[in-house]
């Protein structure tokens, strides 16, 4: 606990530094940060040690410090008085971490806590707000975060001047740049906001918009500025906007530079630095990284080979020891490449409570527009994913959880009759599984009526009336998602709006994502997405087929089996084989894809598998693994079945990449019809 | 990037061989033929007067052409990647520099050839590929797409007045024309490649 102690040290120096400084009415945002930040750690190590009471203490000390942090409230005495009083109490805590609180010091912690969180919830008047006089396209003022937003208000309160410029750095080294400007700058300004920059067409270079706040004469900050910025724009508050030539200033600023006042109260260094440490990049551009390090990839591969063809025993053109030398290289650059790769994959990644918030308010309104009292229960929020596939995300759940509502939830007289709690519950999970993510969204609602499904899938000629007597379980929930039932009016009596589940299908298919139904008539219905973690960059398995050669991910592939011809049942038409006392339908690639048969004594079957989905595919050969990048078909070829893309294994050799949810949905009948429909052109 | 010496050096003939992406290898004898392009002084041409540039190529033994604006890059033929369970005309992809480009037999699609070629899949199952067969590569709404053609003949300039029409109903082409003693049968793109 000696860290806690020293944190809670450094916490109490910055509170003095915040109530020195505060006396004036101004609480600088350099310190009132350090000692956000401290409470911050101060909370991480308490839970990490199992100290239940300091954690919960330095949550709630963090919780008002943010709230002061971002202006909801004013730094005043009783404030002041909790935060100190805090202090005193981590290092008590801290120290009697050995033996555990007694019961003095608990009542008292308690007292506090109580304090805080009291003190966290007095609403604090806010003024008219300042920001709307700043002249700010309203596409900046949506990425702005609360904390950038108070900080301009302060700017502005404190009569600066907020500026704002763009800067233009190569790829390579724009993360030295940046830290250097603000260092720069921090003298005479205040760099409030990092903004991603207009798209520039040199495909090396990255662009920002910074939004700073100053006093600085715009000498001053034009010689700071200069070997980076072209142009200074102050953003209006009032008047027009004065565009200024940044070269010309400088010239004038040589000559008078000691004649400029510095107006500004000088702030302790790194104004913002852990606050705010992300730099929003686009997407798009982190898209293009991605795709550069991909061919990296490639290139490490050739070398490889190289290497190998160099060092294989026999050759004599080349010597041994450059084969050698070969080898190494690569391997260094094969690790470069995982730490840059493992590290960009990261930057991608978002945590689902992004959505998940967007979802608590429409659920709310929804559920109001229906007539409904639910619950929504959201878990696993911190669970991350590709920033891509969480986007993607919204409009599948919210279809899911609109769904739950209009027919699973029922409502609240049905329920009191049923003997359910008057109020329904949503849940909505989600949780790490390996290279995947599972998002579920149950409901306690009525279940799906299976009887009705039926009717419904005979009605539209999904089935046959005598094959639904057989339907059951998944095979009938899956009738749920076929194109058919979108245009069904509904399957519960209830509701006229039916939703398109198969939309909901489709929507996942294309992040490589399936979905699964469970349901119990009377208790509810629960969805479960399975998605993986990134689209950006796989590892696929290399299949030889007839002479062609296809590449299946491998996060698909479940296992490999070699069988016999005579371990393949066949019955209807459709066949299968028996996977360790498993039933799994068996797709021959040669004949789906209807290339000439080879005879094989002994075949390989691939089994690939998405949530609780199995299929086998056979194919004549196994070539082995390779890194690859999947480009998508495009438009033209929308309608092209089992084929997710095109990827390059270097060596100019160009393979498909087979689209395993999509397979599987033919393997199990569930695309009818997908022969018949290919690539027409457009 | 080696050219043939009888290539002019003029800066707009070098952006025009620059935007065709030409092959190192690849013929462009023909372009040096040309008087030098007219861009900039057309708007003030009066409409009938105004000249159209087509790209012509043979396609069993007719010469079509298709607007030269239209046209991205002219490729060498080559073997394709193979689209499982594709439907006529499409006969594979390529990849060109990232993108996955549909390449589409325009014999077929035009009704001159009733068999698709194979010039997609493992090499022992294709047909060969005729040196002179070049692919189009065309920009369209759904995105670029490749054109299989027998032979790239030539940059024609038509004056949008001599162009006769032709019935409706005729598929793809548009329009009839002469340049010299050869007839054209003009195609327009977004029809060729629905």
């Amino acid at each position: 606990m000696a860290e806690a102690v020293e944190t809670a040290e450094a916490l109490g120096r910055e509170l003095v530094r915040l109530d020195a400084g505060g006396e004036g009415g101004e609480t600088p945002p350099a310190v009132l940060n350090a000692v956000f930040r401290h409470a911050h750690s101060l909370k991480g190590l308490a839970a990490l040690y199992g100290q239940g009471m300091m954690a919960e203490l330095a949550h709630a000390a963090e919780d008002l410090l943010d709230r002061l942090r971002l202006g909801r409230l004013r730094l005043r005495e009783p404030v002041m008085d909790a935060l100190s009083e805090g202090v005193e109490l981590f290092h008590r805590l801290a120290t009697a971490a050995e033996s555990g609180p007694d019961a003095a010091l608990l009542a008292r912690s308690k007292s506090l806590l109580g304090r805080l969180e009291q003190l966290s919830q007095v609403p604090e008047r806010i003024s008219a707000d300042l920001l709307t006089k700043l002249e700010l396209s309203s596409e900046i003022r949506s990425v702005l975060t609360e904390y950038e937003e108070h900080r301009l208000r302060e700017t502005l309160r404190r009569r600066a001047l907020v500026w704002r410029f763009e800067v233009r750095w190569a790829l390579e080294d724009f993360d030295q740049h940046l830290p250097a400007l603000v260092e720069r700058l921090s003298p005479m300004a205040e760099v409030i906001a990092t903004l991603p920059g207009h798209a520039v067409d040199d495909p090396t270079a990255i662009c920002f918009e910074l939004l700073i706040g100053s006093a600085a004469g715009e000498e001053r900050l034009a010689a700071a500025l200069l070997p980076d910025v072209g142009q200074l724009t102050v953003v209006p508050v009032r008047k027009r906007r004065a565009r200024v030539d940044l070269a010309q200033l400088a010239g004038r600023e040589e000559r008078g530079a000691e004649a400029e006042p510095d107006l500004v109260p000088a702030e302790a260094e790194g104004p913002l630095r852990s606050a705010s440490r992300t730099v929003r990049v686009d997407i798009e551009r982190l898209d293009a990284m991605m795709n550069a390090v991909g061919e990296l990839r490639l290139i490490a591969a050739n070398l490889q080979r190289l290497a190998d063809g160099a060092t294989a025993p026999g050759v004599v053109q080349l010597p041994r020891a450059f084969g050698a030398d070969l080898l190494k290289d690569q391997r260094q650059m094969a690790r470069r490449l995982d730490a840059l790769q493992s590290g960009l994959l990261d930057a991608r990644m978002v945590p689902l409570a992004q959505v998940f918030e967007r979802l608590q308010r429409l659920v709310r309104r929804v559920a109001r527009e229906a007539g409904k009292e639910l619950d929504l229960v959201t878990r696993g929020g911190e669970v991350e994913l590709d920033k891509l596939i969480v986007e993607e995300l919204s409009d599948p759940l919210m279809h899911l959880l609109r769904n739950a509502i209009d027919h699973g939830i029922e409502a609240p007289s049905e329920r009191e009759q049923l003997a359910k709690p008057r109020r329904g519950r949503l849940t909505l999970t989600a949780r790490p599984s390996g290279a995947h993510v599972v998002i579920e969204v149950r409901d306690d609602g009525r279940g799906v009526n299976a009887a009705r499904v039926k009717e419904v899938a005979v009605e539209r000629g999904l089935l046959a009336p005598e094959q639904a007597l057989d339907v059951s379980g998944r095979a009938l929930h899956r009738l749920l998602f076929s194109p058919g039932f979108t245009t069904a009016r509904s399957i519960s009596p209830l509701s006229g709006r039916g939703v398109g589940l198969d939309v909901v299908h489709t929507n996942l298919a294309r992040l490589s994502g399936v979905i699964d139904v469970e349901s119990v008539a009377g208790l509810g219905t629960c969805f479960r997405l399975t998605l993986p973690l990134t689209l950006a960059m796989v590892r696929g398995l290399i299949v030889r087929v007839s002479g062609r050669t296809y590449a299946i991910p491998l996060n698909a592939v479940v296992e490999i089996v070699a069988l016999g011809g005579e371990a393949i049942q066949s019955r209807a038409g459709r066949e299968s084989i028996s996977v360790r006392g498993t039933t799994v339908p068996l797709i021959r690639l040669a004949r789906l894809f209807r290339l000439p048969e080879a005879d094989h004594a002994r075949r390989n079957v691939v089994v690939v598998g998405l949530a609780q989905e199995r299929l086998g595919l056979a194919v004549d050969e196994l070539l082995g693994q390779a890194d690859m990048v999947t480009k998508p078909l495009g438009e033209r070829l929308a309608r092209v079945q089992g084929i997710a893309g095109v990827a390059d294994l270097g060596n100019r050799r160009t393979v498909l990449v087979l689209d395993v949810a999509a397979l599987i949905g033919e393997g199990l009948g569930a695309a009818p019809g997908a022969d018949a429909r290919a690539a027409l052109p457009g | 990037m080696t050219k043939p010496a009888t290539v002019r050096r003029s800066p707009s003939l070098a952006d025009r061989l620059r935007a065709f992406r030409y092959q190192p290898d690849e013929d462009v004898s023909f372009l040096s033929a040309l008087p030098p392009p007219t861009h900039g002084q057309m708007p003030l041409a009066p409409v009938d007067a105004e000249l159209r540039e087509y790209l012509s190529f043979e396609l069993e033994e007719a010469t079509y052409a298709v607007p030269l604006g239209a046209v991205l890059e002219i490729l060498r033929a080559r073997l394709l990647v193979e689209i499982p369970r594709a439907q006529a005309p499409l006969l594979g992809v390529l990849d060109l520099r990232g993108t996955v480009t549909p390449v589409y037999d325009l014999g077929l699609g035009l009704g001159l050839r009733e068999h698709i070629r194979k010039v997609a899949g493992p090499p022992e199952e294709c047909d060969p590929v005729p040196k002179e067969a070049r692919i189009l590569v065309a920009r369209t709404a759904a995105g670029p797409a490749g054109m299989w053609v027998d032979r790239v003949r030539d940059v024609v300039r038509v004056a949008a007045a001599s162009i006769q029409p032709v019935p409706p109903g005729a598929g793809a082409v548009v329009g009839r024309a002469t340049a010299g003693d050869k007839a054209l049968l003009l195609l327009e793109l977004e029809r060729v490649l629905r």
